[in-house]
């Protein structure tokens, strides 16, 4: 039966009609790539032993074919690394792979690809369109997302409709990986919450100017969150976090104002997910100085604020957060670029700073190079006995899934009254003492408001050489 | 007093000659008035073209001579109903920056709106008006030099006829409305018969003498647009300079407006 589906395929493909339609697209292509030779170098060993030290490798290539004079298209891009310690940052993503169609007053897509929202510098609130793909770093890097756009454009706004089909999980680092969770997360078995894998998601985004130096944006989203909640698997000598994914409505707001050498920006969301709902705001202005001491050198200095209505129950890293940074352009012949930026929590102290620089060297080399460091940690406060840590936890609001809480306190009252547990404990390697560092990094995560404390030994330094074909 | 009485008296026997004679003498023209016509005129013979497209070659070259290369291409698309031109350009090199592309809006009654789109972060960002005087990639050209102007953005003021390689031409001296604007005024050699710029020398904010252009190989496309083959800025402060050469380049190619958009700007090749 296969062999006949096979046969009957084959035979569509390669019969006249059809292979007339597809010849345009492998007469007349172009391809391009980029690989990416990268090595970093973290200041400590990882605290779960990782290696100090570690050499990756990507490639990215991209077949692009155009025919009816431009209007129909077909983009194909995909995406490879090979990481020397990380198994999870070893991965294939196809990042494009789209017609692409253009009419008078309208465009569509169809296929994978990666879209942009946004405005301001640190942080895409708005940006949900794509899963991001956590591993590469880069929080900005996405994997591609398969889907339909429908994109009207009118005389200064562009309105677009978008069907996702094909929920992409997010990509996490694995144990040996550094810059991970203190607790390995779980990305082979993610759970659905209240929503299929297979869910088809719906957007729609309004982008219009408004005067001459106002442009505004309007976005709703409406399926799958992308950011999964976790929940622990109370396995408590093979620790997991368990990625859950559940239903999210977001309506965003962008707005950019340019004046002069200004320019202000702003993203916000009301989100409403089954658990919570809450606003969230990224705003901020930047300035820039041009052709600073009769130079071609531009300089921007940008500072936003992080601002999550959540406060420290918001999952991600920036709830009442200052960002400040300096980009320096040099507007030479290698494109040479400097950016300096910092994150400060002023309630807990904490900051986490990075340089990034980057210039291209020949025609067709370029290297960048990253920094980041955890300038100030805020200072936990561990329990040292399960009933202090049970305590805490409780108090934490960490886990969301009503069942698990209830196993979780089940298993640790168990445990408190040391009821036939101790065979749990069976000689060298499951100690007591294991178990209660178990308990203290989930407490750690539990933690959100000292969240730099969970990068405890990862400050590297990154050096990245790309060739481009 | 005597005097001043005098003076009137003479004046204004003379004023009354003056304006009587102005309707039969023709309208002399004032040197702001004919820098203006002589631009009208140039601007008038580049009417019609519709669209237009060409390949790029721009070659940078430092003070030691040492050259980088960037490829481009370049699609235009005339304004209608009084507004100014669209141009998109579109970079193949240096090879990291495929597909950056600019858009520009031309406008003739206020900032013209430019917005670069930057492939690796899938992102179009609006350039402020006050950068348009920064270098465009790394060259001598500045973003107002490679947007296209209209004839409205400046004010003009006619100089003299010079001869520029065995060609007569009006010097013509402009000077920018737009405060953004790099430089305080550019003097241009327009060619009298054709009315095509040959050079350009352009003076910066402290009216020091920064750039020159010169334009060569002229070619002429539909049996009517001249357009140059190949132009030369020199930076006369850093010894640096950049050339652009064109080449297959067409009018009435066919452009839809619909190449001029920010959804354009994302997927143009």
């Amino acid at each position: 039966m296969n062999k006949i589906a096979v046969a009957a395929l084959t035979m569509l493909v390669f019969s006249s009609p059809s292979y007339a339609l597809f010849e345009p697209l492998f007469d007349e292509g172009t391809w391009s790539a980029e690989m990416n030779g990268e090595w970093r170098y973290f200041n400590d060993p990882g605290e779960f032993g990782q290696s100090k030290s570690a050499f990756s490798y990507s490639a990215q290539a991209e077949y692009y074919v155009g025919w009816n004079d431009g209007d129909d298209s077909f983009t194909f891009t995909p995406f490879v690394r090979l990481d020397q310690i990380d198994d999870n940052r070893t991965h294939l993503d196809l990042r494009e792979a789209y017609w692409g169609h253009v009419g008078e007053n309208w465009e569509t897509k169809l296929g994978y690809t990666r879209i942009f929202w946004g405005r301001t510098e640190f942080l895409n609130l708005v940006d949900v369109v794509n899963q991001k793909d956590f591993v590469e770093g880069d929080t900005t890097e996405k994997l591609g997302q398969p889907l339909f756009q429908l994109s009207l454009v009118h005389d200064v706004g562009i309105l677009d409709f978008y069907v996702l089909a094909g929920f992409r999980e997010r990509t996490y680092q694995g144990e040996d990986g550094r810059l991970r969770a203190p607790i390995v997360i779980d990305v082979d078995n993610a759970r659905y919450d209240g929503v299929e894998k297979n869910n088809l998601d719906l957007a729609v985004r309004w982008s219009q100017p408004v005067g001459d130096n106002l442009e505004v944006a309007v976005s709703i989203f409406s399926g799958t969150n992308r950011d999964p909640r976790f929940d622990f698997n109370y396995d408590l000598f093979d620790p997991k976090l368990i990625p859950v994914y559940t239903r999210m409505d977001q309506f965003g707001l962008e707005l950019e104002y340019i004046y002069e050498g200004w320019v202000a920006k702003l993203e916000a969301i009301a989100v409403e997910t089954p658990d919570e709902s809450y606003t969230a705001a990224v705003g901020g202005v930047e300035y820039t100085f041009d052709a600073v001491f009769d130079s071609d050198i531009d300089v921007t200095l940008i500072t936003e604020y992080l601002w999550d209505e959540r406060g420290s129950d918001s999952a991600g890293f920036f709830e009442h957060d200052v960002g400040i940074g300096t980009r320096i352009t040099f507007n030479d012949e290698q494109s040479a670029e400097i950016l300096i930026g910092g994150i400060i929590d002023f309630d807990t102290n904490e900051a986490l700073y990075s340089i990034e620089a980057s210039r291209r060297i020949g025609e067709s080399w370029r290297v960048e190079i990253l920094a980041t460091v955890v300038a100030e940690r805020g200072d936990q406060e561990l329990g040292q006995t399960v009933s202090e840590i049970a305590k805490s936890l409780a108090d934490s609001g960490f886990t969301t899934d009503a069942i698990s809480t209830q196993f979780a306190i089940n298993l640790l009252s168990d445990i408190i009254d040391e009821v036939g547990l101790l065979a749990l404990f069976n000689g060298e390697i499951n100690t007591y003492g294991e178990f209660v560092e178990t308990l203290q990094q989930v407490q750690r995560l539990a933690d959100t408001d000292r969240k730099l404390s969970i990068l405890e030994s990862d400050d590297y330094f990154q050096i990245e050489v790309k060739y481009f074909f | 007093m005597l005097k001043t009485v005098q003076l009137r008296k003479i004046w204004k026997p003379m004023v009354a000659v003056a304006l009587l004679a102005m309707p039969l003498m023709g309208h002399a023209e004032t040197p702001e008035e004919r820098g203006l016509a002589i631009f009208e005129e140039a601007d008038k013979r580049g009417d019609g073209y519709v669209d237009s497209k060409s390949g790029m070659l721009m070659i940078l070259k430092d003070k030691r001579g040492n050259t980088s290369e960037r490829k481009m291409r370049v699609k235009g698309l005339e304004g209608k109903d009084g507004d100014g031109d669209k141009t998109l350009m579109i970079f193949d090199t240096p090879k990291d920056q495929k597909g950056t592309a600019l858009l520009t809006f031309s406008h003739t009654n206020k900032d013209d709106d430019q917005w670069l789109y930057l492939p690796a972060l899938k992102r179009v960002k609006k350039i402020a008006s006050k950068k348009k005087s920064g270098p465009f990639m790394g060259s001598e050209f500045s973003f107002e030099d490679i947007g296209g102007s209209e004839v409205e953005e400046y004010d003009y003021k006619y100089l003299r006829d010079e001869t520029v390689e065995g060609q007569k031409c009006f010097v013509v001296e402009s000077y920018p409305k737009d405060k953004y604007s790099g430089y305080t005024r550019i003097v241009t050699w327009i060619d009298q018969e054709h009315y095509r710029t040959l050079k350009a020398e352009f003076y910066d904010r402290k009216k020091s003498h920064l750039k020159t252009l010169a334009a060569t190989g002229f070619t002429l496309y539909n049996d009517k647009f001249w357009r140059p083959d190949l132009l030369e800025m020199v930076n006369l402060q850093t010894g640096k300079s950049t050339v652009l050469k064109s080449s297959d380049t067409v009018f009435g190619a066919g452009l839809k407006a619909s190449a001029f958009n920010k959804n354009a700007l994302k997927r143009a090749r």
